[in-house]
């Protein structure tokens, strides 16, 4: 009785922890089916498209022949690296905040700073800003009002009034990471560094700034990433003269009707993305990315 | 958007996937036996709704049809629901879908003929010759054509198209922010006598047709437009004009907060800015734009081909309700009694009602579109 038992438990259909292959490839049939429907068809078809009619390969060298591209491009990348330079500063200052707060109502301040501009639709604070940013609008009023300014500022339809909207909706995808970086790190450490003779400012450059340095990273890469993406702002704010690279897409399909050259700035966007994503890559690693970007 | 929904139908397989991939416990064989033939299924039943509703092009009339409108939005689409598209269902029971695209609503129908999938039947284009150049458009039945000799303005229709909502680009100025308004493109270009902040709608050869004539190129001689001269006498302009408005809507809304004092813009806008917030709004038509092109067509692919024709028959048989849309929007409708219908101040404010208003060369801007695209995208960027 008890053999047969011990058999019947050892059939080959007993459980065990480690699955086999082919299970493993079903599991994951769905999500690999939802990646290549939503993903890899997509960019196959968008690349075939790029590098399809008229020139083939040749659409690339006639994109960048074309100084209006280069200098859109250009724009997109260095605007949106300012945007994350700026989001990463302002933000560390924020997430440390709300790391070493004890006083609730500070905390409370600093996550509705954070969370209700990130709850917002975007429509609203870009109409937000404008009404800020306008010559007849509130700073402007204010400026002249108290007599700082004789004529009003350009604040709007210009860079500038694109990277500080930008930097206004991005800040939250900056704090989050920093925040989630920030926690792994012990406050004793500063206390410890003062209590040997360390300034303040010592004292943080010595012990948060290198622990968090991956974080810092990480989110910056995270703010550059959806900053050239971005499309609203740069419209909105920006204006026709201050083009972004996915303006420069609705241009090329909605007025010109050129879906070709349309797909090669998308091709150009995508691939000056996976550059930053390779660097950061290879600068922090894959776990602190991951978790950068998943909180 | 067209190329989500191509990536999509994929996904059918896939969705039915994911029900039966958790499931360990029946025997192996039977779980792949299972998962083909949903995988099987879901690809059948993909490809029959794809022939299926391709198969049935031209189709019927009938009532509970549901024909798709490719439109502008806003208060363009609000009073073409109320005037054409409700009281047509009423009549014919036939459905209306409005799909709205605001920048351009040709770009969708152009997009998907390109997949190979039209889905769209009717098409408010902002220029049909770009539709017809690539042999999209069907011709209009008889019927149809019987009808528009009948009711409407022998300018107001080609053999595939319905001339409708004709826009002109005029010059508009606030009083209150300019100190002298500028009536004519020379004036508008004149930053010295004409002091003031600027808009000029972001329309590549709109702009340049403005900045040839304030050149001194004679209206009559403008096509074939001069892109290069057009362009070097912008850049002169270019440090006094704050905006280049990509909407409509953008348009008014510069004008109303006071952004800028002098737009070139669309007539309706400007229409609508003064009626409703600047009641000074000065609106001069000297050296002004028409585009003769905006009108209804219908795709030669379209679904619904037959109640495509009967939606626009309709709006061709009703003039009365072509008076009302006119009336909400400052745009024309075809109908030969249009003027006898509206209102004194409307009919003023219409493009066709401006004889100076030069028709656009549409032929000339469709074969140029690249050299257009070029060197306007090199203009706003640099």
């Amino acid at each position: 009785m008890a053999s047969i038992s011990i058999a019947r438990i050892r059939a080959p259909r007993a459980w065990s922890a480690e699955r086999g292959v082919r299970t493993g490839l079903l599991l994951a049939l769905p999500a690999v089916a939802l990646i290549a429907a939503f993903l890899i068809v997509p960019l196959v078809k968008l690349v075939s498209i790029a590098l399809g009619d008229p020139h083939g390969f040749g659409n690339l060298h006639d994109f960048f022949a074309n100084s209006a591209n280069t200098r859109v491009i250009r724009t997109t990348f260095v605007d949106s690296a300012i945007v994350g330079v700026i989001s990463v500063l302002v933000g560390s200052v924020v997430a440390w905040c709300l790391r070493t707060t004890r006083s609730p109502v500070m905390k409370g301040l600093l996550w509705s700073a954070i969370l209700l501009p990130f709850l917002m639709g975007t429509v609203t604070k870009l109409y937000s800003l404008t009404v800020l940013l306008e010559t007849h609008g509130l700073v402007n009023k204010v400026l002249t009002g108290i007599g700082l300014r004789s004529a009003p500022l350009d604040l709007l339809y210009n860079q500038f009034a694109v990277v500080f909207g930008m930097t206004y909706q991005m800040l939250p995808y900056a704090v989050l990471p920093l925040l989630a970086g920030f926690a792994s790190i012990d406050t004793n450490l500063v206390q410890a560094a003062e209590g040997l003779g360390a300034s303040r400012l010592r004292a943080l450059a010595n012990t948060v700034v290198p622990l968090s340095a991956p974080s810092l990273v990480a989110s910056f890469t995270v703010v550059y990433i959806i900053s050239v993406g971005f499309f609203l702002t740069p419209v909105l704010l920006g204006g026709a003269t201050a083009p972004f690279t996915s303006s420069l897409i609705a241009q090329d399909i909605f007025e010109f009707y050129n879906v070709t050259s349309a797909a090669v700035s998308a091709l150009v966007l995508l691939a000056g993305s996976l550059l930053v994503i390779g660097v950061t890559y290879l600068l922090v690693g894959r776990e602190r990315l991951a978790r950068a970007v998943v909180s | 958007m067209v190329l989500g929904r191509a990536a999509l139908s994929p996904l059918g397989p896939a969705k039915a996937g994911v029900g039966m991939g958790n499931r360990p416990t029946s025997a192996r064989k039977t779980m792949f036996k299972r998962i083909s033939a949903l995988v099987l299924s879901g690809a059948i039943v993909a490809m029959a709704a794809a022939c299926g509703s391709g198969s049935s092009a031209g189709g019927s009339t009938e009532a509970g049809t549901t024909i798709t409108v490719s439109t502008w939005g806003g208060v363009w689409t609000d009073a073409e629901k109320k005037y054409f598209g409700d009281p047509f269902t009423k009549e014919t029971g036939i459905k209306v879908n409005y799909q709205v695209s605001g920048n351009s609503p040709m770009a969708p129908a152009l997009l998907q003929a390109q997949s190979g999938k039209v889905s769209t039947d009717v098409v408010f284009a902002e220029n049909a010759q770009v539709l017809l150049a690539k042999n999209l458009l069907a011709k209009f039945p008889p019927s149809l054509m019987d009808a528009l000799k009948k009711q409407a303005r022998s300018d107001a229709f080609t053999d595939y198209q319905v001339k409708i909502g004709t826009t002109a680009t005029i010059i508009a100025c606030n009083p209150a922010v300019m100190k002298k308004c500028p009536k004519t493109p020379q004036e508008f270009w004149d930053v010295k006598n004409f002091p003031g902040p600027r808009a000029i709608v972001n329309q590549s050869y709109t702009a340049i047709l403005f900045a040839l004539e304030a050149d001194g190129v004679a209206p009559a001689d403008v096509y074939p437009e001069d892109i290069d001269r057009g362009i070097k006498k912008l850049e002169e302009i270019k440090p006094y004009v704050k905006v280049f408005p990509s909407s409509g809507a953008e348009q008014q809304q510069v004008l109303i907060d006071k952004e800028v004092g002098a737009a070139i813009m669309w007539n309706g806008r400007a229409f609508v800015v003064k009626r409703d917030n600047i009641p000074d709004l000065q609106m001069s038509w000297e050296g002004s734009t028409r585009s003769d092109a905006d009108g209804m067509v219908v795709m030669k692919d379209a679904p619904h081909r037959d109640a495509a024709f009967k939606y626009i028959q309709w709006v061709v048989d009703h003039p009365k309700n072509q008076a009302k849309w006119s009336g909400a929007l400052t745009y024309p409708t075809p109908t030969k009694q249009l003027l006898d219908l509206l209102p004194k101040n409307v009919a003023d404010a219409l493009p066709t009602a401006h004889k100076e208003t030069l028709p656009e060369d549409d032929k000339w801007i469709e074969e140029h579109t690249t050299d257009l695209q070029q060197a306007w995208q090199k203009f706003l960027a640099g």
